[in-house]
């Protein structure tokens, strides 16, 4: 299994990992420490391949204190997001020759690679193995970088026999098909996980209680990157929402700022998703491609806020679908009076929660992991 | 469905069920871990989230205290007898009337379907009777402690079960064995087969075992507490048996604090930093392991030829049974596993008599012809509904 160097990148595979391991296979996750750390965590074995990756010398470089992506780049265009995901095109080109000695050594007999990981593809195709890609969830990627990837490796795939980069791979997709983004090539559908991480269960996690909660979480990146203000105005747009308590996972080192929030929102460490989903009634989250595919697993309406790249398609789709509602502007995101009237036709409108039954029905109609490591298995046969 | 793992608070006890909970998840289930933060890390590092119920176990309070001198557990205790056994029993029964109470809470709350626990959480069965939902209990391996336990356990739980209600102390409605049948104690009592998968924490693959041996290798791996209880000196022996050995390596894994302990072990002796069996195991061509569940069922799936040197508990009969299968050799006494020379040659015989080999990987297709875990999800999945129908 390979991935580009970012834990959400990775995480997408894990219930395919485990999967296969229960049917009584061997799982060996390659990549940089960053992979390594997330495949330790869910408790699978790895080889570390190259240096720690560093994603924010990537994602901050040029921001100015204070201030977030969106408010420099503004909502990702089809352009920026091929621009932005060439950096996994040259990372193809860095690690390929480690990784095919590693399959090689190794002795694989399937390989699976995240969206971003072209790696995958070109050692399946070098070695006779089938290789098939794994989607993290609503794919934004993958049209837009097309012809970027067949162009930027064809000389990398012909210096290894190859006519070009390999795009008839098998793709995998956890995406339930009405919140994919139209005209991609259908995958294999594999039911979407709720997992990004292992914890401990919170006590509080437990009450049912006694107000309609809502889950607050904007992934690992967003506040690092300046987001902290913007998690200030979500929080405020709690204040007075009656019959609403808000959970928000914040790192411990943030938390300093939020000491002063309303006494309906509950400031909580990071916790994995599927200790606290089941027990809310909606999400507000960064368009982040796993927390959707959660929501949309536990059907539950969500608010998107994207900051960049993919997350902008994320909040596109959960409208478009009716799941729930989006703000795409940095100045509405600041503004809790926009924040609050979202929460409240989130809440309120009996709409997005019949279209969040929907999906969830749809999520829960497509094959178990377990089911596609059979399938995978007949592939490597 | 909702599967609930209960464990003792041990690491390796809690190790036995995470293949089970892999193939639980992977086929759309939701599973929780609980238990002391013992059991909460040993979970966490295999992915899996938990509920911390109560406080760190110390159990090897009940171990260092007879170990005055320098003595092994090996010394000190050697093979179990009937009367440990029971001692044993006493407390794990008593464990499990402590914890009852905030497992059943937790029950109440977080509602399961079905319960699985490792072989001494006698809790299991008793919540899962008091939710009418199915519990099943999982063996580590070679067992010989259920069924000797049972009359102990039974009797200290009765009145406990009384005031819950039950009109009897309940048994699990099914035992996993992830043992092969000819390796399993031909006295304990049949049990549905799961195939084991390798897992005993994660870690990355070291550059000493990307590259295939130049020479036979064979690995030494004693588990996480046989090294801390006086076995510096066991260690010894055992490298000190290569010594010499032309055409054989040895990997031993020793907690990098302790490397210093061997900095004049023979060239041919390679000490590193314990290291994910699966990782290494594959490279190698003979064992030399403790009897430790996880250790004895890695080395027989990947059919590799064993030497046992057991330390307490349910380790001798790991040896028995590995002597007994014809895949291996067990050193039973004390004295015996401190000689070098004793060492060296059942660790010669491993490698050069091909009947061990042969034994080894007769071992290794009985593992392989049982259902995988994946497999066992479908009859786990039956007992939770004929339950649920009734």
């Amino acid at each position: 299994m390979l991935s580009t160097p970012f834990h959400t990148h990775f995480t997408p595979m894990v219930p395919l990992a485990c999967a296969l391991r229960a049917a009584g296979h061997e799982v060996l996750v390659a990549g940089q420490p960053e992979v390594v750390d997330a495949a330790h965590s869910a408790g699978l074995c790895t080889a570390s391949v190259g240096e720690r990756f560093h994603a924010n010398d990537v994602l901050s470089r040029k921001l100015r204190p204070g201030v977030r992506p969106l408010q420099v780049a503004g909502p990702a265009t089809p352009a920026m997001l091929a621009a932005g995901s060439r950096i996994w095109e040259m990372h193809a080109k860095y690690l390929l020759p480690t990784y095919l000695d590693l399959a090689r050594s190794w002795g694989a007999d399937l390989i699976v690679s995240e969206q971003m990981e072209f790696t995958g593809p070109i050692i399946g195709a070098v070695l006779g193995v089938p290789a098939v890609r794994h989607r993290w969830g609503i794919d934004a990627l993958t049209g837009p970088t097309r012809e970027s990837v067949r162009l930027f490796l064809a000389g990398a795939c012909e210096r290894l026999g190859l006519p070009g980069f390999p795009e008839d791979s098998r793709w995998l997709d956890p995406c339930p098909p009405p919140l994919q983004v139209p005209d991609l090539v259908r995958g294999i559908p594999i039911r979407p996980s709720t997992f990004n991480g292992a914890g401990e269960m919170p006590g509080w996690a437990f009450e049912p209680g006694s107000a309609r909660r809502v889950c607050v979480c904007l992934g690992r990146q967003t506040l690092k990157l300046n987001g902290i203000g913007l998690l200030r105005g979500i929080v405020a747009a709690f204040d007075g929402l009656s019959g609403v308590e808000a959970v928000v996972t914040v790192e411990p080192e943030f938390q300093e700022h939020y000491a002063d929030a309303p006494a309906n929102v509950r400031i909580v460490d990071p916790t994995p998703l599927d200790l606290i989903l089941g027990n809310c009634a909606a999400v507000v989250h960064h368009g982040g491609a796993s927390i959707a595919m959660a929501a949309a697993s536990y059907g539950i309406p969500q608010l998107t806020l994207p900051q960049f790249m993919d997350q902008f398609t994320v909040g596109e789709r959960v409208v478009a679908t009716g799941v729930g509602r989006s703000i795409g502007t940095a100045e509405q995101q600041d503004d809790p009076a926009v924040v609050r009237d979202n929460l409240r036709a989130l809440l309120d409108d009996p709409g997005h929660e019949r279209a969040a039954a929907d999906v969830r029905a749809a999520t829960a109609a497509m094959p178990s992991p377990a089911q596609v490591a059979g399938d995978l298995e007949r592939l490597a046969a | 469905m909702r599967a609930l793992l209960l464990s003792t608070p041990v690491r390796t006890h809690f190790t036995t069920l995470v293949s089970v909970a892999w193939a639980l998840r992977a086929a759309g289930h939701e599973v929780l871990a609980a238990g002391s933060p013992d059991v909460v890390s040993a979970a966490q590092s295999a992915g899996l989230s938990a509920v911390s119920i109560g406080r760190p176990a110390y159990l090897l309070d009940s171990v260092t205290p007879m170990l005055r001198g320098g003595l092994r557990p090996a010394h000190a205790f050697g093979r179990p007898s009937p009367d440990a056994f029971e001692i044993s029993a006493r407390m794990w029964a008593l464990h499990a009337r402590y914890l009852l109470p905030s497992y059943l809470e937790l029950a109440r709350r977080w509602k399961p379907d079905l319960i699985v626990c490792e072989q001494l959480e006698f809790a299991g069965p008793i919540i899962a009777a008091v939710l009418g939902i199915p519990a099943v209990t999982h063996r580590w391996s070679v067992d010989p402690t259920t069924a000797p336990m049972r009359p102990t356990v039974a009797a200290l739980l009765a009145g406990l079960c009384e005031r819950l209600g039950l009109s009897e102390v309940p048994e699990p409605v099914a035992l996993l064995d992830p043992c092969p049948p000819q390796l399993q104690l031909p006295e304990a009592a049949p049990g549905m087969p799961v195939q084991f998968v390798p897992f005993n924490g994660t870690g990355s693959m070291p550059e000493w075992a990307s590259a295939p041996a130049r020479v036979r290798r064979v690995g030494v791996s004693l588990g996480q507490q046989t090294l801390g209880l006086h076995g510096v000196p066991l260690f010894r022996g055992i490298m000190s048996a290569f010594a010499g050995l032309s055409d054989v390596e040895a990997v031993v894994t020793v907690p990098p604090e302790q490397h210093g302990e061997f900095a004049d072990a023979p060239p041919n002796v390679r000490v590193v930093a314990p290291t994910p069996l699966e990782l290494f195991l594959p490279g190698c061509a003979a064992v030399v392991h403790h009897g430790g569940s996880g250790t004895l069922l890695t080395a027989t799936r990947y059919g590799l030829p064993q030497l046992v040197l057991p330390q307490m508990a349910n380790m001798y009969a790991v040896a028995d049974q590995i002597a007994a299968t014809g895949a291996g050799i067990g050193i039973d006494d004390a004295a015996s596993q401190d000689d070098p020379t004793a060492i060296r040659k059942a660790v010669l015989a491993l490698l050069d008599d091909p009947a061990y080999r042969d034994g080894a990987r007769e071992l290794r297709r009985a593992m392989l012809a049982m259902p995988t875990p994946a497999e066992v999800v479908a009859d786990l999945e039956a007992l939770a509904d004929r339950r649920s129908d009734r």
